[in-house]
């Protein structure tokens, strides 16, 4: 007990310092004005927060919202069939499939998505392909999308999704299953009341980190989706390094920061009473 | 007995390497294009890869990146790991704030996270540079390896480590060779994450790089 306090005593500092220090400072700012010059006037407004209820902004912030959910839905969809398929394959095998599916995502999500705009754009690989095979007549308007956009961020936060997912599989009993089925259970139920359960820590916490890094990323929403896709990280950037208005960029964060946590509370409730009735029908 | 997992099971994870795979192979081919803007096929040339072995400020870059996720994954996996081993042993009252706590750096968007770092270090008059790109990195990526090991163990059970003790092994053996072989592969899949969650951040790259299209993207703005 002792010991394992003084484990945490080093992470403890580390996160007060680095976490909860600047976002105090953050959420301080988030009721703050700005002077002219665009400097923080430590004076109490709730300037930030009105600025927020502008329809522009509301419309930003659904869009942000839509796309980040589907994201992770389509992410666990295309994931857990893939983490499956390694966590059951020879142990060597699973070694090398995590490597494969990790390694591409060493090189930058930059150059990434830009191989993207190669593939996607109007004489891009994907046209011409298709141009070629005679399916299309005229090149398809891909890239500068939503969906575009969609599919980038489903591209780039796969392995946010299959890892976890992985770890959660692997560990779980086999035996369960040769159980199951031993008992008359079609593979479709061993699945739904043995598999699906074990692996909800590892859907959890994918789901989690592919929503919030899908939130977080303006980037791929620059180069994917042009001037016309905008997010609700692109406009925080901006307000703190462009518009130098820190105070509506802190509010936006808080804002943005509060609804994820209720998402994310949401979302961990509908899991565990999804569990439930799966222990009910197995009962 | 194993059983073999279904047929499409096997197709749909070829296809998504596959998916996975086509906009890292074309962006090897077009590292070879001999052309400097367009994405067009100008022929084969290894220019941009001799141009890349002579720009020290491409190497400098790339040996900085490099430091900064080797840095940084190592005292962030020790932290995570530390956390979710410590973790198991306090009153459910330090563990739920303590858990809560490490969750908020993958609840906050990095971009939130990056930012509010960016007030502190301005308000420390930090000058910006490696240290404080590591700092920020190792807050970030120790919840992940945290999030992941701490889900190892949970599913793990303590049954084994009971028994070790039992049977006369120390606490630092116990841990040895029975904790730490069985989360072993939640710790390397965390590492993993905070690397790959590293050399992702890398992304202020100055925009020159991102118009040659390939050449090396890990790139950190070093004053």
């Amino acid at each position: 007990m002792r010991k394992s306090k003084l484990m945490l005593a080093p992470v403890l500092l580390w996160l007060s310092i680095f976490l909860l220090i600047p976002m105090l400072i953050v959420v301080v700012i988030s009721f703050t004005q700005r002077d002219t010059l665009g400097n923080v006037v430590f004076s109490f407004s709730l300037e930030g927060y009105k600025t927020f209820f502008d329809s522009l902004y509301l419309g930003i912030y659904w869009d942000t919202l839509v796309l980040s959910v589907l994201t992770t839905v389509i992410c666990l969809l295309v994931s857990y069939p893939l983490a499956y398929y390694i966590a059951n394959a020879p142990a060597k095998m699973q070694k090398w499939g995590l490597i494969l599916i990790t390694i591409p995502f060493w090189i930058n999500f930059l150059i990434r998505t830009y191989a993207w705009v190669l593939l996607l754009r109007t004489q891009g690989v994907v046209n011409t392909i298709l141009m070629h095979l005679g399916w299309i007549q005229d090149p398809i308007q891909m890239l500068y999308t939503k969906g575009a956009v969609l599919l980038g961020m489903v591209y780039n936060f796969i392995p946010f999704m299959v890892l976890p997912i992985y770890v959660a599989l692997e560990q779980m009993d086999k035996r369960l299953l040769d159980a199951a089925s031993d008992l008359g259970a079609s593979r479709w139920k061993a699945f739904r009341y043995i598999t699906l359960p074990q692996s909800k820590s590892g859907i959890m916490t994918g789901a989690v980190l592919v929503y919030v890094s899908t939130t977080g990323m303006f980037v791929v929403t620059d180069i994917l989706g042009g001037a016309k896709s905008m997010m609700i990280s692109n406009i925080i950037q901006s307000q703190y390094l462009g518009a130098r208005n820190w105070p509506f960029g802190s509010a936006l964060s808080v804002i943005f920061v509060i609804t994820s946590l209720i998402l994310i509370m949401l979302f961990n409730r509908a899991m565990q009473s999804k569990a439930d009735r799966a222990k009910e029908g197995r009962a | 007995m194993k059983k073999k997992t279904h047929p499409l099971l096997g197709l749909h994870s070829l296809i998504m390497m596959i998916f996975i795979y086509v906009p890292i192979l074309l962006i090897i081919v077009y590292s070879f294009n001999n052309t400097r803007l367009s994405g067009d096929w100008k022929g084969f040339t290894f220019d941009w890869y001799v141009s890349l072995m002579k720009d020290r400020h491409v190497m400098e870059a790339l040996s900085n990146s490099l430091i900064v996720a080797v840095s940084s994954t190592i005292v962030a996996t020790i932290f995570g790991t530390l956390a979710a081993l410590a973790l198991r042993n306090v009153s459910r009252k330090l563990r739920v704030s303590m858990n809560g706590l490490l969750y908020l750096p993958v609840i906050i968007p990095d971009i939130i996270m990056g930012l509010s770092l960016l007030v502190l270090f301005t308000q420390l008059h930090m000058p910006f540079g490696k240290i404080t790109v590591i700092i920020a990195h190792i807050t970030f990526s120790m919840s992940y390896v945290y999030v992941v090991v701490t889900a190892r163990l949970t599913g793990m059970g303590r049954q084994l480590e009971e028994a070790a003790s039992d049977l006369g092994a120390s606490g630092w053996q116990t841990f040895r060779h029975v904790t730490l072989p069985q989360i072993s592969p939640g710790i390397i899949s965390g590492a993993l994450i905070a690397f790959t969650m590293s050399l992702e951040t890398s992304w202020s790259a100055s925009s020159w790089l991102v118009q040659a299209l390939l050449r090396f993207p890990y790139i950190y703005m070093v004053k």
